[in-house]
């Protein structure tokens, strides 16, 4: 296990020094900062001077250096707009897009595993196909079109809920965050659905598939005869081991969630850390698209380390070797 | 039971009844703006919403008014000195910082000083020194006769010298303070900054007592939130949203042109231009080619049809108030006709090839006008191969000037075609601080010659009288050609009185809510 374990950082270390220079090497196709940061009525000697300011003069193996030495104290860069440090940018605006993420795994899994489970044990049942059909649209329909339309629909016709923004926050461990009031709450609900939909899809289709796989073999067969009853058959005999893929699947949207998220966050004015990155790369600051893709590079290591481990929980067979 | 229930009730709905008349008396409004303020400091960045919080929460030696004239401000009176370099300014008495600590003459020098070495040093480019007087005269001596010294003392927001030193300017950022008429309260990056009204303000208190701002960058949202009420007046209302607006009741639209004029860069002077395509020379060396461009654009059916109204065609540089409007330029005529034959006369009598360069993303629908550009000259024989460039490689890819000779851009100018002439039009390496920006390397000696005695001239009457003269030059001789003035709109409920700016500024001191 502390091998695996020891062999596992490093893996991650080496793919977050892979991201760090493709990044820096995409970085410098992506137009000059120093025209988005000067006056336009500023002279060549002054653009040159922010040139130099920046140190962005520097051959890009020079910039990268100066990069990776900074990254060894900690320290991600200064933001060329903001004239903050990426790392602070990105940290104060992280609670706001966590806590998005987090209701949306919460809201997809909470009506993934019903219906997926429904539909594969029952699948020629109406309602199932219903559940599929709605599945299809969950997959196809672009999350930016839902959320305007969500919004139009709830905010803008029927006044239930706010169009936009995070609302009231109350602070848990000094952090700020919206789903603590109930005004916050809601305007939470609209962005975490509209982001949740495509996941919820998704899963729904995979533990369907999975379910009716499983449902297929010896076992619960043995299962129904020896008396288990329904329930008990489908969720902790069938379900269990319909779940070792969709771990994974589930794994790797939670990175993509967090990736979605800056679209989402852009449509609700949603204060988080994707809003962030869309900015940084209109104005080409970047420090801040740097800083903002190493993080979420080590969210998504992260994230399918923990994956690895879930495994073994789920499935006993599975060895970490 | 049943009757205490409805005392009850009766009580709670009173009591209820009660806070909204206390919260009614205090009136508050929302603005929904387009993007958040970079900075509070408004000596960091140049840029619309940190300039409109700078007019919030401080002032300058000079404000400005809606059409973005300069007012008194901190200065009440001002003279100039028979050398024409010496200006001195009388300082207002007994205004106080949000802190109650005094403005003084020590807090103009500092907030100089300060804004020399930022973005803002532009502003400031002109002035040799500031010389403290008393604690209420300052003495600012220019290097050079500057007719628009009251303009560019404008940007120059008077900072706390004692506050702003104590704390450091990122803490300054995060709590800021000047004389303004609203104070600072809360900001939360990416979703709102709210302010109070100073009651102690030297103008009289602001009649709207609390303002939120909320930056929601996405336009339809932007509109939805002004639909729900939850904002009461929107910026940047996208034209398809315009009609819906109109169409809702309680709702209006207010527009007013934008200072974001949109013209094409012509390379009028090089003997060899770049971007032309299998011609080893310059066919806009002649004039009667560069009277042809502009003869075959059809300016008001790209208002018209791409722009759905919502912009102004126009000749001009400047809006109509801003010194270098002149009647002098004639209107814009569309004479494709007139084109073909100047273009035969020149020797092109089935035209040539070149590329036009055009953002993508950085003005409205500037892609789209881009394309209508491209037909109508092509119509006439000037064939055009687009090229769009996303907004953050457009600026990176025309400054230099070596790839293209025809490039559409757009200029918002705050202050006078003098100002715009000397970085875009003049000679370039003439002058290390003049023509950096000169996309067209347009070269005219005459021209430079009067952006020059503008430059020396402290009168800003005979400043005015030049740079017409100038203007209309330079459009005769096509070394530009303007195209349109784009809009500004917003969105706002019923009952809020509001006049737009020329800077865009949503100004709560300026407004009422009935």
């Amino acid at each position: 296990m502390l091998t695996y374990l020891l062999k596992r950082v490093f893996q991650m270390f080496v793919v977050l020094f892979m991201v760090s220079v493709i990044v820096f090497c995409v970085m410098s196709f992506t137009g000059d900062p120093v025209l988005m940061i000067v006056p336009p009525t500023a002279t060549d000697a002054q653009i040159a001077e922010a040139r130099v300011a920046l140190g962005l003069d520097r051959p890009l193996w020079d910039q990268y250096a100066v990069f990776l030495r900074n990254l060894l104290h900690g320290n991600l860069g200064v933001s060329y707009m903001f004239k903050r440090p990426a790392l602070t940018l990105i940290v104060e605006r992280m609670p706001a897009t966590l806590e998005l993420v987090f209701l949306s795994i919460v809201i997809s899994l909470a009506i993934a595993l019903p219906c997926g489970v429904f539909a594969g044990a029952r699948p020629n049942n109406a309602l199932s196909r219903a559940i599929m059909g709605g599945s299809l649209l969950g997959i196809s329909l672009p999350s930016f079109w839902v959320g305007i339309l969500l919004i139009f629909y709830f905010a803008v016709e029927k006044g239930f809920l706010p169009s936009s923004g995070r609302g009231t926050t109350g602070t848990l461990f000094g952090i700020p965050f919206a789903f603590l009031t109930w005004d916050g709450f809601k305007h939470i609900i609209l962005p975490a659905f509209t982001l949740a939909l495509g996941t919820l899809a998704m899963l729904i289709r995979l533990i369907r598939a999975q379910i009716m796989e499983v449902m297929r073999q010896d076992f619960i067969r043995f299962a129904r005869a020896k008396g288990v009853t329904w329930r008990s058959l489908l969720f902790s005999h069938a379900l269990k081991n319909a779940l070792v893929p969709v771990v994974t699947v589930f794994g790797l949207q939670v990175g993509s969630l967090i990736a979605f998220a800056t679209v989402t966050e852009t449509i609700f004015a949603w204060p988080g850390m994707g809003k962030l990155l869309v900015d940084s790369i209109n104005t080409s600051d970047r420090p801040v698209i740097v800083a903002y893709l190493m993080i979420v590079a080590a969210m998504f290591v992260a994230i399918n380390f923990i994956v690895d481990i879930v495994y073994t929980m789920i499935d006993p067979r599975v060895d970490l070797r | 039971m049943g009757r205490r229930f409805a005392a009850i009730l009766a009580v709670c709905a009173l009591s209820l009844l009660m806070c909204t008349a206390a919260v009614a008396a205090e009136k508050s409004l929302v603005i929904g703006l387009a993007s958040d303020a970079l900075f509070m400091d408004p000596s960091q960045q140049d840029e619309t919403i940190t300039n409109t919080m700078g007019r919030f929460m401080y002032d300058g030696l000079f404000n400005s008014d809606p059409r973005g004239i300069p007012v008194p401000g901190l200065a009440t009176s001002w003279s100039v000195g028979d050398d024409n370099l010496t200006w001195t300014f009388a300082l207002r008495k007994g205004v106080k910082f949000h802190d109650g600590s005094d403005f003084t003459a020590e807090d103009v020098a500092y907030t100089i000083d300060v804004c020399r070495t930022s973005l803002l040093k532009n502003f400031t480019a002109s002035i040799k020194e500031v010389r403290i007087v008393d604690p209420h005269t300052v003495k600012i001596i220019t290097s050079v006769p500057t007719a628009i010294l009251l303009e560019s003392l404008v940007p120059l927001r008077i900072l706390p010298k004692a506050y702003r030193t104590k704390v450091g300017p990122e803490k300054f950022n995060q709590a800021p303070i000047g004389t303004g008429p609203y104070i600072f309260q809360e900001w939360v990056k990416e979703d709102h900054i709210t302010m109070k009204g100073n009651d102690a303000y030297w103008g009289g208190a602001p009649k709207i007592a609390k303002v939120t701002m909320r930056p929601i960058s996405n336009a339809a949202t932007r509109t939805a939130a002004l639909l729900t009420g939850e904002v009461d007046i929107i910026e940047d209302v996208p034209v398809r949203d315009v009609e819906k607006v109109k169409g809702t009741k309680g709702f209006e639209v207010i527009d007013r042109p934008s200072e974001r004029l949109i013209y094409l860069h012509v390379d009028a002077n090089r003997p060899k231009g770049a971007g032309i395509i299998g011609l080893d020379r310059n066919p806009f060396n002649d004039i009667r080619v560069r009277k042809a461009l502009s003869l075959a654009i059809n300016r008001d059916a790209i208002v018209k049809m791409i722009m759905n109204g919502n912009a102004y065609a126009t000749n001009q540089l400047v809006l109509e108030g801003r010194r270098g409007y002149t009647k002098k330029i004639p209107a814009p005529a569309y004479d494709p006709a007139e084109a073909k034959k100047l273009l035969a006369e020149a020797g092109y009598p089935d035209g040539f090839k070149i590329y036009l360069d055009a953002p993508n993303g950085r003005y409205v629908n500037d892609g789209q006008v881009a394309q209508a550009l491209a037909s109508q000259l092509t119509k006439v024989g000037i064939q055009i191969e687009l090229r769009l460039h996303p907004k953050s490689v457009f600026f990176d890819f025309v400054r230099p000037g070596d790839k293209s000779s025809l490039v559409m851009t757009g200029w918002s100018e705050p202050i006078d075609v003098g100002e715009m002439a000397s970085v875009l039009f003049y000679t370039r390496g003439k002058n290390p601080a003049k023509g950096g920006s000169n996309r067209g390397h347009y070269a005219n000696p005459e021209f430079d010659k009067l952006i020059d005695s503008a430059d020396a001239t402290a009168d800003p009457a005979k400043r005015a009288a030049i740079l017409e003269d100038a203007a209309a030059l330079i459009v005769a001789d096509g070394g530009v050609v303007p195209l349109y003035f784009q809009q500004d709109l917003y969105g706002r409920k019923e009952g809020i009185a509001f006049t737009p700016r020329s800077d865009k500024s949503i100004l709560a001191y300026e407004m009422d809510v009935k």
